[in-house]
This record gives structure tokens, sequence and C-alpha cells, in this order.
């Protein structure tokens, strides 16, 4: 009898209005626990894929590249980071060169990391992931922090700066590694690379994949990402 | 014709002496720039620094606005960085970078923008998302310390 008496419309109203405030914020929290697991689903598979294709980089390496590009393609948004690292650049660039750029980019990573990545185990570390922070200014943009910790106790901070298309899935943009903004180490690398080309973005990108032969399946994965956005 | 010269003398200083001090600045210098010669946007650092209110916001070296205030983002235990950025500068794209950066090995610190090539920019109370918090000495010696050989 109590109970009723106190659900007064006032009481009512305030339980009503407290539930509207705090229905962004369930979805918000949802939104990051899924996020979180999609980060960490998708970091052990990327490990898993690696050991998978780790004796390609001996014996075939355009399809260990290949392959590579496969495992990342979709976690990774190429086109967005190479146009990050291009900065101001990027608007001078013609479409085509901004398209060779990624392409440059992404096998430039490949030659500079993949030797190393194939020599990870994933028994060698740890992946956890910390927080995940969908930007409250920008819903379809994220932070998500994670902790690498080897068998020896080293622990390394890293922070994906994410970005989810309109039709697809969260994909990394950017990565900062203790502090170290990744993106903008590139961007500065690209930067030099302008002024002792005088401003010419075309011998950038051309230089910048000097060591570039052609690999199939790229182009592929190119125009992929053009459609995605 | 002393008592000229000492007149003479004596307004070149005074005049000298106001310039100097400010008092005759050119008209509608930094009032009209107060006025509406500037906008503003904000930036998060995990780590800020000894950034202060005051300090400069440049890109490619050139001053092109002033950090207004440097406050703790409780939420988020990030700061938060207001800047006064030069209304001419009204094209910077939404994907420029605010960096912490230190002039000289000991100098004060700063922020340099490093601006993007995104065909949609920045406009009045916008973040600059992208960052690069300050680095220093002490933090680098201590995620050193802290780790196992």
């Amino acid at each position: 009898m109590n109970r009723i008496r106190t659900l007064t419309p006032i009481t009512l109203l305030v339980g009503f209005i407290i539930a509207l405030l705090a229905a962004p914020m369930a979805t918000a929290q949802s939104e990051e626990e899924k996020l979180r697991e999609y980060v960490r689903e998708n970091s052990i598979r990327l490990v898993d894929q690696l050991n998978e294709i780790r004796e390609l980089y001996d014996s075939d390496r355009e399809a260990f590249y290949e392959a590579m590009d496969y495992a990342l393609g979709e976690f990774v948004a190429f086109r967005r980071v190479a146009a990050r690292i291009m900065g101001k650049y990027a608007r001078q660039a013609s479409p085509e060169e901004r398209d060779e750029f990624v392409r440059a980019f992404r096998r430039s990573l490949y030659d500079a990391y993949g030797g190393a990545a194939v020599s990870i185990d994933s028994t060698d570390f740890e992946l956890e992931v910390d927080s995940v922070k969908i930007n409250p200014r920008h819903e379809d943009r994220a932070t998500v922090n994670l902790s690498i910790i080897t068998n020896s106790g080293e622990r390394y901070g890293v922070a994906y700066s994410m970005y989810e298309p309109d039709d697809g899935k969260w994909q990394v943009e950017n990565v900062i590694v203790e502090g170290i903004n990744m993106g903008l180490a590139f961007r500065d690398r690209f930067e030099q690379e302008m002024q002792a080309a005088d401003g010419n973005v075309s011998t950038v990108i051309d230089e910048w994949s000097a060591d570039v032969g052609d690999i199939e399946g790229l182009e592929d994965a190119v125009e992929q990402e053009k459609n995605n956005g | 014709m002393q008592r000229l010269v000492f007149f003479a003398l004596g307004s070149v200083a005074t005049l000298a002496l106001l310039l100097v001090t400010g008092w005759l600045a050119p008209p509608g210098g930094s009032e009209r720039a107060d006025a509406g010669g500037h906008y503003t946007l904000y930036a998060e650092f995990a780590d800020a620094g000894t950034l202060k209110p005051g300090a400069r916001v440049a890109l490619a070296g050139v001053t092109v606005g002033e950090v207004a205030d440097v406050q703790l983002n409780a939420r988020g235990y990030r700061a938060k960085v207001r800047m006064r950025i030069d209304q001419s500068l009204d094209h910077l794209a939404i994907d420029s970078v605010a960096i912490i950066m230190t002039a000289g090995l000991v100098g004060e610190q700063y922020i340099e923008i490093s601006p993007g090539g995104h065909p949609e920019t920045l406009s009045d109370n916008d973040y600059i998302e992208d960052t690069q918090s300050a680095m220093s000495i002490e933090t680098l010696i201590r995620r050193r310390i802290v780790r196992p050989r």
C-alpha cells in the first residue's frame, strides 16, 4: 500500500527523466563493450593469421604480402591512414596519386615490418584491452587502449584511434605506441621528403614506392577501400 | 634655442616611452582582434607538460594563436586545452594534429599545428582530435626504470 502511495506522478516523472538520461549512457556502454570484444577478437585473429602464413615469408614473399593484406585489409583503414600521412599535401595530390600512395604505404609497411611480424609468436605476449572510449563528439570515432605484455614482463601501452564507416566495421586509422603518435611520425617523414623533393608530391610517392613492385591483390584491396569511403 | 632642443628631445623620449609601453598602439590592433578576429579550438592531451595559458600556437613556425586555458577534463583525466586561433586561419582540415612542442631544449612549451588535408574544415568550438602529448625526459626515464630487463 505504501509502495503504491509513493508512486506519485512526480516520482514517475523523475524516474522517466532518469531513464531517458541513462538510456544513451547504457547504449554507449554496450557499444563500447562490443568494440572492446571486436578489437580483442581481431587482434587474436591477426596474430593467428600471421602464424599461419609465417612460412610464406621465406618461400613466397609476394604470397606472404598478399596474405598479410587480406588479414589486415578489413581491420585497418589504410586509405584514411595514408591520407593522414600525406597531411596538407593530400589536397594538392590527384586522386590517382592518392591511390598510388595508399599502395606504396601498405607495401612499405609490409617490407619494413613483415619480417618482424613473422618472428613474433602468439605465446610471446599477452594482449589486454584496457579501455574503450567512443568519442562523445563523433560516435563514429573511438579510442581503444591496449597493453601488450611480453613474457619477460615488459609492458607496452598502445592506443588505436578507430573509425566506423557508415556501412562497415570499426577500423584502425592511427596507432599510438607508448605515447608516440605513429601517424604523425609518418607524416613528419612525408613532410621531410616533400621538402627534399621541392614540393613535388609525385616524386615523393614514387620514391616511397621505389622498392615496391607490383603485388596482386593490392589493387583489389585499394578498390574495396575506395568503395568503403 | 637650447629650450627648443630640450623640448624636441623630451617629446621624442616621451613618444618612444609611450610606444614601448603600448600606450600608443596602432588603432584597431589587438582590440579589433579580440572583438572578432579569433575563433576557438580545443584539443585534449594525455599530458600537457608545462603548457600555460598565453603560450603560442604556431603553424609552420608562425604564430597563429595562443593557448587560452589549460584545464583537467576530470572525466577522462586528460588535459583540455582551449586555443584562440586567428580568424584568417579558417580552413584548417579536421585531420590536423595538435602537438605540444618545446622551444629549444629547455624552453617554454607551445602548440604546433600540423595541418591535415581532409576536405572538411574545423570551425569555432571544434576539437582537434588527433594530438601528440608532451614527452618529458622524466616520463621516458620512468618507463625504462619500471621495465625489467
